[in-house]
């Protein structure tokens, strides 16, 4: 353990994201769930263009049409295209995970970062709360905060973001404390560096590499939460397809149009593969051990 | 020994209370109230009044939050509103169906998931490996509700096996425990993947392999031993996931299980009996987290000392 | 070995025994009952919030409601009421005994009646002043008001009369672990959430009125199977498991009628769904605005599309089996896409260039809607989104679960509401539309004096049955005309019976079962 962190200090920054980099285009897995993600992104960014129909025009004389070649995931209970309706499910899923898991390493990352430097009370604390939201199953936390903020996607992405800030504190409190006790903290802090300068400017840099990993295959999460929520009715408001909703809604049809579930599920199952997939390969480069992601 | 057990069963107190009061308060933010639920067309404001007296709705909320911790404490936990019937009774009904599918859930993911892990750790980068991580990290991505929806759909309508779904027969129990499990054996298979790996590597098991013992029993006998140490963590861990957090397989299965209570109690706003049912489920996890320290210990005899 | 062989024919001999007694064994009825009564929670009629549909068949009521509207003498053989409508006599049936052998008679109906007044349901008996018992099989009822809806209320549900002697005898244990009625079943046990078990009375010969067969009933046992997943239902009854199946979901319909051994049957239902407008928030304030918009939905097409024609479009505020809702025609909310423009032309909302109206300031005809998380609710709200854009208004769904909507109608916030009410009285006007209950369940937050005028005539000055009918339709076209409410849909009641059930021939009940279990039989 000390060994990798050690490296870590002894290189520049910079030289080892291009280390990290190079690792990463010898990796095919990596490559693939890169693929993944980047074709997801440029699906979100052009939706509109790709989408062959519109997602919320109704035509209710083809309604529960299987594949055809004219739609080729068939139509659902409105007669409205799936395919064109996944295309435009992939922003909302998009939007929804980056988001929210922004959000919420914004949140945690901070105040991790502060228990782990300060301890004493602050940390205790925290290490409290996040033990209790860590051990709660994450969908009744969710569904108890979409309760209270309301429905819709915005809301849902606060529910999602307090669900899961507490893992990210968790993990930078972890690092800083750790990264903490080396030897070049005490000589900055003897240089007359404040506990901001070295908090932030020299063990945050350092720290922050798992959370990224943590927080890619996170993203992968966040969309199945969403898709979860949206399943129990809450999350993306009609006629806005979300992935999650679209298969709530196909379950009345399930023995009718099966179709209309089995393709959005398709859709997030690769997505949130892709996004796994790329994040283990992250623990790979970034010379992560496995266990401090626990 | 006995110490360590008593420190840590005292620190569930805290831990419990605290829960209790974010629970109470989260729900009470909620906007909406049971009372509104209840009320038909005909309805008098004279049973509204008597309605919101005999659950103290017009008390203040720390009034209310210290009648139910006493009541609690003395092991009422209150009636449901919408439901009128004992709390107590109520998580009795549904609590079973969560067990069985929970516990058989576990036991699925966790002979699923060390098989998966010890081939892949004895198969290490092969494609054997990289098959059954390809397996795990699939059962980790795919949302519990859309299998459960998919295995209906296979099985139920086109292999027309019967009965999938409902409550009452072992055969309705197959299903939805394999569709939990399978998300939990993708975490299981890793988690044991990276212990066997780390535990080859030790020194003492480098001995006994120069000692020329096979390459077999260490791994079986020695090996996954020590590695499953933090399997059984793991599991600890996923016991209260698996009984609350089953909630929508046992909607797409209709089971009558705690999270259906759970959600249809938030959805009427049934206080006394969200309260009851995450309480149930907090000390579920509570115990699960607290089982799996013990296990560790007694696996891992440095836990023990560190705390004496 | 030779142990094994023992016990295995040791365990033969009790199997065929079993199976014996079995088969000369009486006619067991098994049900899977209504999905929505899985929360009930008592059979004590007085305290019930949500009656199970098995209480009619443990308890008598006075009176019985026909399909034809007249009501029907089942315990209240008679009576008699004053030109004023303030005085009922009533004369009681003999000879009926309740299942503990206590018997019914002018105590007994007195101090029901007195006692309805302590339960959530005591509007039933809200307008009796005081009971009188004139004789031992005699009462007379002293009404605060003329009350011609006392027919319908002592023909409800709510209105089953327990033994007063069991019911004080076990106070809170009544109705869930005991249940002392004096109908054509005793009930004999109660699994909530499993089963409910219903057993002969063989003393029963009381029948009312209404059916043919005065008792005891055909059947010897009833069992409510509280199964509540819909594929296992409908395996059930084409396994014969199961001999009725309440609540057919729509598209188990077409499946069940393919089988020529089950029957689908349909009843007129108590349901009716429609598109609330909240008639204080502009621009909804406007009634041209509220008409142009009721006009824009397309019943026909929600009850074909959404509902796959299972029920009826619905054109009034109220069930079409009321008589209430028997109205001009000219005064029914039809589908008109033609009128639904020009109404919101005329009210000054022109058609802008992105298809959503605009009025004179910019401003653009978009509406808040919210509904239900539930299927129907939704699948309804975004058909009616898509018709409503049609004619330029543009309507965003938030769907929200139960509670919260009530709390959000309460603040007064939404415009829209997609909504449904189960009620077979045209006195739900009053409780919807009434300008006490603002907000919930006056979603409308309708508020007019001539309204309130009309609603409080219809409620309380009704001397007669026909009175009352008159006054309601009064009122009923009143608030029709205002389009506070835009209707849709009248789902019906749709029930699946199995191959052994021999229905009753000419049956005259307004309801499926129930007390008409008593011209009922099993092949």
């Amino acid at each position: 353990m000390e060994n990798t962190t050690n490296q870590n200090q002894i290189i520049p920054p910079a030289n080892r994201w291009i280390r990290r980099l190079k690792k990463l285009k010898n990796n095919r897995a990596g490559v693939l769930g890169l693929i993944i993600i980047a074709g997801l992104i440029i699906t979100a960014l052009f939706a509109d263009y790709i989408a062959p129909y519109s997602y919320k025009a109704q035509d209710l004389s083809l309604m529960n049409i299987p594949p055809s070649m004219d739609h080729i995931m068939g139509t659902d209970e409105f007669g409205r295209d799936v395919f064109s309706r996944i295309i435009l499910g992939s922003r909302i899923s998009v939007y929804v995970g980056v988001v929210s898991v922004g959000l919420s390493v914004l949140i945690g990352s901070l105040l991790g970062a502060l228990a782990g430097y300060y301890e004493g009370w602050l940390d205790r604390v925290l290490s409290t709360v996040t033990d209790l939201t860590w051990s709660l199953p994450e969908i009744l936390v969710a569904l108890l905060l979409v309760a209270v903020v309301g429905a819709g996607v915005e809301c849902v992405i606060i529910a999602i973001a307090l669900t899961y800030w507490a893992q990210y504190a968790r993990l930078i409190r972890g690092q800083i404390l750790m990264l903490k006790n080396e030897i070049y903290v005490e000589a900055t802090r003897s240089l007359g560096a404040t506990d901001f300068t070295i908090l932030f400017k020299h063990l945050f840099p350092n720290a922050i590499a798992p959370v990224i990993v943590a927080a890619t295959i996170g993203i992968g999460q966040a969309i199945v939460l969403e898709a979860t929520l949206g399943f129990l009715g809450m999350g993306a408001q009609p006629p806005l397809p979300s992935w999650g909703a679209m298969m709530s809604n196909g379950t009345a049809y399930l023995f009718i149009s099966p179709w209309v579930i089995i393709f959005p599920g398709l859709a997030m199952m690769i997505t949130v593969f892709g996004f796994n997939l790329f994040g283990d390969v992250l623990v790979d480069i970034m010379d992560i051990r496995e266990d401090t992601l626990k | 020994m006995w110490q360590f057990f008593l420190r840590r069963l005292l620190l569930m107190i805290p831990i419990f209370f605290v829960l209790s009061v974010i629970i109470f308060s989260l729900i009470h933010i909620v906007p909406g109230n049971p009372l509104d639920n209840l009320m038909g067309p005909g309805m008098t404001k004279a049973y509204e009044q008597e309605m919101v007296k005999k659950y103290n709705l017009d008390k203040p909320l720390p009034v209310q939050y210290l009648k139910w911790l006493n009541n609690m404490l003395h092991g009422d936990l209150g009636s449901s509103i919408i439901e009128k019937r004992p709390v107590t009774e109520l998580l009795l009904h549904h609590l079973p169906y969560s067990l069985s599918l929970g516990l058989t859930a576990i036991a699925l993911s966790f002979v699923q998931g060390v098989s998966m892990g010890i081939i892949s750790a004895a198969a290490k980068n092969t494609i054997f490996d990289h098959l059954a991580m390809m397996i795990a990290l699939f059962g980790v991505t795919i949302p519990a509700f859309w299998l459960g929806l998919i295995f209906i759909l296979i099985f139920a309508v086109w292999l027309n096996w019967l009965p999938v779904s409902g409550s009452g027969t072992l055969s309705s129990l197959i299903l939805p425990a394999v569709t939990v499990a399978l998300g939990g054996a993708g975490l299981i298979a890793r988690v044991t993947r990276v212990a066997m790996l780390e535990v080859a590597s030790k020194d003492f098991i480098v001995m006994l392999h120069a000692k020329g013992l096979g390459k077999k029993a260490i791994l079986l006998k020695h090996v996954l031993r020590n590695a499953l140490i933090p399997v059984i963590t793991i599991l600890g861990l996923r016991i209260g996931w698996v009984l609350g957090g089953a909630v929508t397989v046992e909607i797409v299965f209709s089971r009558p299980g705690l999270g259906q209570l759970l959600i249809s109690a938030l959805f009427r706003r049934d206080y006394p009996v969200i309260q009851g049912a995450m309480l149930l489920l907090a000390m579920g996890i509570i115990l699960g987290t607290f089982l799996a320290d013990m296990l560790y210990a007694f696996a891992d005899p440095r836990v023990r000392d560190q705390t004496h | 070995m030779k142990k094994r062989l023992g016990s295995f024919l040791l365990m033969l001999a009790i199997l065929v025994a079993m199976t014996s007694v079995q088969a000369r064994a009486e006619k067991v009825l098994n049900i899977a009952g209504n999905p929505n009564e899985l929360g009930v929670t008592t059979f004590n009629p007085i305290k019930v919030e949500l009656n199970h549909d098995a209480m009619t068949l443990i308890y008598d009521k006075f009176m019985e409601w026909g399909a034809d509207g007249k009501f029907y003498p089942a315990l209240a053989e008679s009576w008699t009421i004053s030109d004023d409508g303030l005085t009922w006599k009533m004369v009681l049936k003999q000879g009926v005994k309740f299942h503990d052998g206590s018997p019914f008679n002018s105590e007994v109906a007195k101090w029901f009646l007195e006692e309805m007044k302590t339960g959530p349901s005591a509007y039933m008996v809200g307008a009796i002043d005081n009971v009188e018992i004139t004789g031992p099989y005699t009462i007379t009822l002293h009404l605060k008001n003329p009350e011609p809806n006392m027919f319908f209320n002592m023909a409800q549900d709510f209105m089953c009369i327990p033994s007063m002697v069991a019911y004080k005898k076990y106070g809170e244990e009544f109705g869930i672990k005991h249940v002392v009625g004096s109908g054509p079943y005793k009930f004999e046990s109660w699994s909530p959430g499993n089963e409910l078990v219903l057993v002969k009375n063989a003393d029963y010969t009381w029948g009312p009125s209404i059916v043919d067969n005065k008792g005891p009933a055909r059947i010897d046992k009833i069992v409510y199977k509280d199964t509540k997943e819909e594929s296992t239902r409908f395996l059930e009854l084409k396994t014969g498991k199961i001999d009725v199946v309440y609540a057919v979901p729509t598209m188990f319909i077409s499946k069940i009628e393919e089988d020529k051994s089950l029957r689908i049957i349909r009843m007129p239902g108590d349901e009716l769904y429609h598109m609330v407008m909240n008639t204080q928030s502009p621009p909804l304030d406007n009634e041209l605005v509220r008409k142009g918009i009721a006009l824009a939905v397309d019943q026909e097409s929600i009850t074909k599309n959404v509902f796959a024609n299972a029920g009826k479009p619905a054109f009034t505020y109220l069930i079409d089996s009321l008589a209430e809702s028997k109205i001009d025609p000219k005064d029914e909310i039809h589908f008109d896409l033609e009128g639904a423009k020009a109404a919101l032309d005329k009210a000054g909302w022109t058609m802008g260039k992105d298809g959503i109206r605009q009025d004179k300031d910019g401003n653009k005809l978009t509406l808040k809607m919210v509904a239900k998380n539930e299927s129907s609710y939704r699948r309804a709200a975004e058909v009616i989104q898509a018709q409503l854009a049609k004619v330029g208004v543009e309507a965003k769904i938030t769907l929200m679960d139960p509670s919260s909507i009530r709390a959000y109608y309460k603040k007064g916030e939404h415009q829209l509401a997609i909504r449904s009410y189960n009620w077979e009285n045209a006195d739900i006007l009053e409780w919807f539309l009434n300008s006490k209950r603002m907000g919930y369940p006056n979603a409308a937050m309708w508020h007019d004096n001539e309204s309130d005028y009309l609603m409080q005539k219809a409620m309380t000055r009704s001397r007669s049955q026909e009175e009352r009918e008159a006054n309601f339709k009064e009122y009923h076209t009143y608030v029709l005309n205002k389009y506070v409410w835009a209707p849709f849909y009248l789902p019906a009641k749709v029930f699946a019976v199995g191959s052994r059930v021999v229905l009753p021939k000419n049956s005259r009940a307004r309801k499926f079962m129930k007390i008409e279990i008593l011209d009922w039989d099993l092949k």
